[in-house]
């Protein structure tokens, strides 16, 4: 499988407390990555689009309360396993970075 | 549904079927958030979300294309990224250029001057009406003016209501009053005249303004006997005090009053059209006349609070001026208007500039018809090139995309050319007077016309080489590879094309000769019209005399406007030496020359009817006071009963001329001479509070009756207000009788020979008459004349040379096609000859294929420029936009231009060797 995404893995984390819809998934991957990420509807619907093509996450059951357009997300076993393995490998990559003194312990 | 989904089902119509409301819904949801953000952040949001849009469509694209495996060698496929193909495409290109100098100068020659003048045109679109004015945050400043009657007339506020205004405001953080006039500086260097601009104390700190050197005005210079200062023009203290540094505290005598420096204007400062040499506060000495409802001079600037709008601000003194209007009876019928003011400044051009704007537009349009035209051709040419790239496998995109590249590459080296002259021209129209086009000596080029022009050279190139890159790009292989064919793609797709664009460029260029035709004509309406008055081999200058020294002193100590015996005599001396010099044939002086405006409005009292009801009912006049021979001078007919004579004197019986315009209006239908009328409202209808004051405070004796004048005359009307402004009913009175304290006179001189000769020993008589006296204003009326005409005539003159280069470009694009043809065509007509057909017979059916074309063109024009008609309306005088006789002269020249350019192929077509032709390949 193609390695996740910058912005692939931030939906991910976003979904991770519970299913989300998209609007509210953007303004969450905005926040959490300090702004860095902005993404725009069309990219941010694309992502969720083949995140879920890829059986990462899935359409959940929509609040009643809510527009009738809007379509919520949530994570799938799949996708957990996915961001686990993710953050996996980036944690690996980090405890290598701190070996070789570019990175300090603890920060 | 909404535009954003509109677009996602066009550009990601996958992910649009997926999940198409859920986009939706998350836009929506992100826009309402992003419109409490502001204006610029909102822009922002939609220009990223769109692009995003796009990126999308493509990847989407991209994707699908993956999927479905096609196995063809593109390029873009390989992992390239954009930039290094484009840095290919231009190398590649700029090859190109160089191998053929000529065609390249040519397309570049035209790109330069189309790009060149579009610039141009919008730097004065920038300066002119989007720049903001040089004060601080200028968007809060506005023009506040009553305005009066059916069509809301802007006129001039009394003092006493602007103070009221400035005092009872609450929308204004200032509200400022300004008016101007002429004054003579003495003392010192010789007597000069500058314009004055007299303000309100909180005047600077209202526009942001702060002088280089020294202060601006305090509240206390308002009072009177503290107000004798002044702050002058960087100019004028250059040329009369040496830029001495040591200027804040110098006197300086303006009509006799000194008045000490307190600051200097930086050099930068304008103020409305004006060239302000002085600046004086204004105040008003207890129960001055000027200071009371007698005197309407004064207009108002007003700095809005933040978070008011102008039409609060308007509604606001409305309601201070209704109360005034309630309680003192007066001003009837007046609202107060708040316009922003750069609209005020510049509201009279901006029609005209962005009609301009269009027109050279156009222009450009048809620039880019012809490059693509030359274009088209030349990429039929290339068709074998084409043709062996495609078969090794290169994708119609790509080659698309190269002859994109070509295309924007010339047009990007012509819009550098084209800079160059737009610099050169901005330098040009600096030089245009301020009077004809606002803020044209702000022109020049900055960044958001440098965008501007990028932008067209970027769009012109796109444009003009779009329909080539795809034409040329056409083609099945086995046809173009064969060895021997030459351009025999030049199918019939090709050569519609090409007409299409001829059609189209003549249909613009008519549309363009159209507007200027009627401009034209609308001149010539100008010129020609009858003014009421001969203005050549007039002269007129100004005498302005300072009333402390002409006026006789009244009781209260002040200049009284009844004790004019100094003044009249000066004017009488004046005139009579004048009529004594060789050369001069008749000699007068009146209070306002035609075309410099309406000066002196008062309201008549018809003595031959009942009294109307109150003030407002008595008709309106433009009021004139005359010395000498002012009718035969300025060539104003007298139609019925005589002119003045020098035995209508101040203790002769008090009589009046009137104009054709006002006998039309108040005696219809009886004979006006004889008839009594006063110029003074009759008591009676005064309100009684301001009639006891006046008396009071000695500017009008007990026992006042206006005097009575009869009517001794019917004047033709003159043309007053204005070149374009209809006459207005006009009481001339001789200066003896009703000077009424005016001391400011036009000497007017018609002349045997050239009227400039007689201005040195005029100023002779006048400095013999008063050596501290200046003259000013020293004008012909014939340059009057082309002054006020002066707008209209640059209008035209600009429109005329961007339809002139219109007809010369469609003139080349209809020879350049048809020349084209004929060569595309020669074996055709090879065989024609040899099959029979006379020489005469070619030359017709080619020269009938260019007509078409033309006539095709001109009956798309004529539509097109009869529906865009309404958009001249305001910019022609007296001719419809629909001129028949206009539309007819412009078809026929473009006709007649067709017809020539398609002679030459013609010709060349009928002269053709039929064995030469079918030799060749």
């Amino acid at each position: 499988m193609t390695p996740l995404s910058d912005l692939a893995f931030h939906v991910l984390l976003a979904l991770a407390e519970g299913p989300s819809h998209g609007y509210a998934i953007g303004k969450d991957v905005e926040e959490r990555s300090g702004g860095r990420l902005d993404p725009t509807t069309g990219t941010l619907y694309q992502v969720l689009q083949r995140l879920a093509a890829d059986g990462l996450i899935a359409t959940a059951k929509s609040p009643a309360a809510a527009d009738e357009r809007r379509k919520y997300f949530a994570l799938t076993a799949r996708g957990r396993r996915a961001a686990a393995a993710e953050a996996a490998r980036l944690d690996a990559l980090v405890r290598v970075a701190r070996k070789r003194k570019l990175y300090p312990q603890g920060a | 549904m909404g535009l954003y989904r509109t677009l996602l089902r066009h550009v990601a119509p996958k992910l649009d079927r997926e999940h198409g409301p859920a986009v939706e819904e998350m836009f929506d949801m992100r826009l309402a958030e992003m419109r409490t953000a502001g204006r610029r952040r909102l822009a922002w949001f939609w220009i990223r979300e769109l692009v995003g849009l796009l990126n999308t469509g493509a990847s989407q694209r991209a994707i699908e294309r993956r999927l479905t495996q096609r196995q063809r060698f593109h390029d873009h496929r390989s992992g390239v990224p954009m930039l290094e193909t484009l840095m290919k495409d231009t190398q590649f290109a700029a090859r190109l250029m160089r191998r053929s100098p000529g065609f390249t100068a040519v397309v570049l020659l035209t790109l330069a001057v189309g790009i060149g003048a579009n610039t141009v045109m919008f730097s004065v679109v920038n300066t002119v009406l989007l720049r903001p004015l040089p004060y601080r945050n200028a968007d809060a400043l506005t023009m506040v003016r009553p305005v009066g009657g059916i069509n809301r007339t802007p006129g001039f506020a009394a003092a006493p209501d602007f103070y009221r205004y400035r005092a009872q405001n609450r929308s204004f953080e200032y509200l400022d009053a300004f008016y101007g006039r002429n004054g003579n500086l003495t003392g010192g260097a010789e007597a000069v005249r500058v314009p004055i601009l007299i303000v309100s104390s909180g005047f600077f700190v209202n526009l942001g303004v702060q002088p280089a050197v020294g202060r601006g005005f305090t509240p206390d210079d308002e009072q009177w006997g503290a107000h004798q200062v002044a702050v002058i023009s960087d100019g004028l203290w250059k040329r009369r005090f040496g830029q001495n540094a040591a200027i804040v505290g110098q006197s300086m005598l303006i009509d006799g009053q000194p008045h000490t420096i307190v600051g200097v204007l930086s050099p930068a400062f304008a103020f409305l059209n004006a060239d302000t040499q002085v600046v004086v506060p204004m105040s008003f000495a207890p129960g001055d006349n000027m200071n009371s409802h007698n005197n309407y001079f004064l207009r108002m600037i007003g700095r809005l609070k933040s978070g008011r709008s102008a039409a609060q601000a308007s509604a606001d003194l409305n309601a201070i001026s209704d109360a005034i209007i309630k309680e003192e009876s007066i001003n009837k019928g007046t609202a107060i208007s708040v316009t922003r003011l750069q609209d005020a400044l510049v509201g009279p051009v901006r029609t005209p500039v962005l009609v301009l704007l269009g027109a050279v537009g156009f222009v450009l349009l048809i620039c880019c018809a012809n490059l693509a035209n030359l274009l088209l051709a030349r990429g039929v040419a290339r068709q074998r090139e084409v043709a062996v790239r495609l078969a090794i496998g290169a994708s119609r995109r790509r080659l698309v995309g190269q002859f994109l590249t070509e295309s924007v590459l010339l047009s990007l080296i012509g819009g550098v050319l084209a800079l160059g002259i737009a610099v050169l021209s901005a330098r040009g129209v600096n030089l245009i007077s301020r009077q004809v086009l606002p803020r044209a000596e702000d022109v020049h080029i900055d960044p958001n016309v440098l965008l501007f022009s990028f932008g067209i050279a970027t769009i012109t190139g796109v444009l003009m080489g779009l329909v080539p890159a795809f034409q040329g790009t056409r083609l099945t292989l086995a046809d173009d590879l064969k060895e021997g064919s030459r351009g025999s793609s030049d199918g019939r797709g090709s050569r519609r094309l090409r007409a299409t664009m001829v059609v189209a460029e003549v249909a613009l260029s008519l549309v363009l000769l159209a507007g200027a035709g009627l401009m034209i004509k609308s001149m010539h309406q100008m010129l020609t019209l009858d003014a009421g008055f001969t203005g050549d081999r007039v002269l007129t200058l100004q005498l302005n005399l300072p009333a402390q020294k002409y006026m006789g002193l009244g009781p209260n100590g002040r200049p009284s406007p009844l004790l004019m015996d100094k003044a009249q005599m000066f004017f009488d001396q004046a005139t009579a030496r004048t009529r004594a010099l060789p050369g001069a044939e008749f000699v007068g002086a009146i209070n306002g020359i035609p075309l410099i405006g309406e000066v002196w409005g008062k309201n008549v009292t018809l003595l031959d009817r009942p009294l109307p009801s109150d003030l407002s009912g008595l008709p309106p006049i433009q009021y004139r006071v005359v010395v000498g021979d002012y009718f035969r001078a300025m060539g104003v007919r007298i139609l019925n009963g005589r002119a003045f004579t020098d035995r209508d004197a101040n203790d002769a019986p008090k009589v009046a001329i009137i104009n054709r315009a006002m006998a039309k209006r108040d005696y219809p239908n009886s004979d006006p001479i004889g008839k009594l009328i006063t110029v003074n409202p009759p008591l009676e209808l005064l309100p009684k509070k301001m009639v006891e004051d006046s008396i009071r405070s000695g500017n009008l004796p007990p026992n006042y009756a206006p005097p009575k004048f009869e009517i001794v005359g019917v004047a033709d009307d003159a043309r007053y207000g204005g070149i374009t402004t209809p006459a207005a009913p006009v009481v001339y009175v001789p200066y003896a009788q009703g000077a009424e304290g005016s001391t400011s006179l036009y000497l007017v001189a018609r002349t045997a020979g050239d009227p400039l000769s007689l201005v040195g020993p005029i100023r002779q008589i006048v400095a013999e008459l008063d050596r501290d006296q200046p003259v000013a204003g020293v004008a012909t009326m014939d340059s009057r004349l082309a002054t006020s005409v002066a707008r209209p005539r640059l209008q035209t003159t600009v429109f005329s040379v961007f339809a002139l280069m219109a007809i010369l470009l469609a003139a080349i694009g209809i020879y350049g096609v048809m020349s084209y043809s004929v060569s595309q065509r020669a074996k055709e007509i090879g065989i024609r000859l040899a099959l029979g057909s006379s020489r005469h017979d070619v030359l017709m059916l080619v020269f009938r294929n260019g007509f078409v074309l033309a006539a095709a063109g001109i009956v798309l024009g004529v539509a097109v420029a009869l529906s865009l008609a309404r958009v001249m309306r305001t910019m022609v005088f007296q001719v419809s936009t629909t001129d028949p006789v206009v539309f007819g002269a412009i078809t026929l020249l473009l006709l007649a231009t067709a017809a020539f350019a398609t002679w030459i192929p013609a010709r060349r077509a009928a002269r053709l060797d039929p064995i030469a032709t079918l030799r060749t390949d």
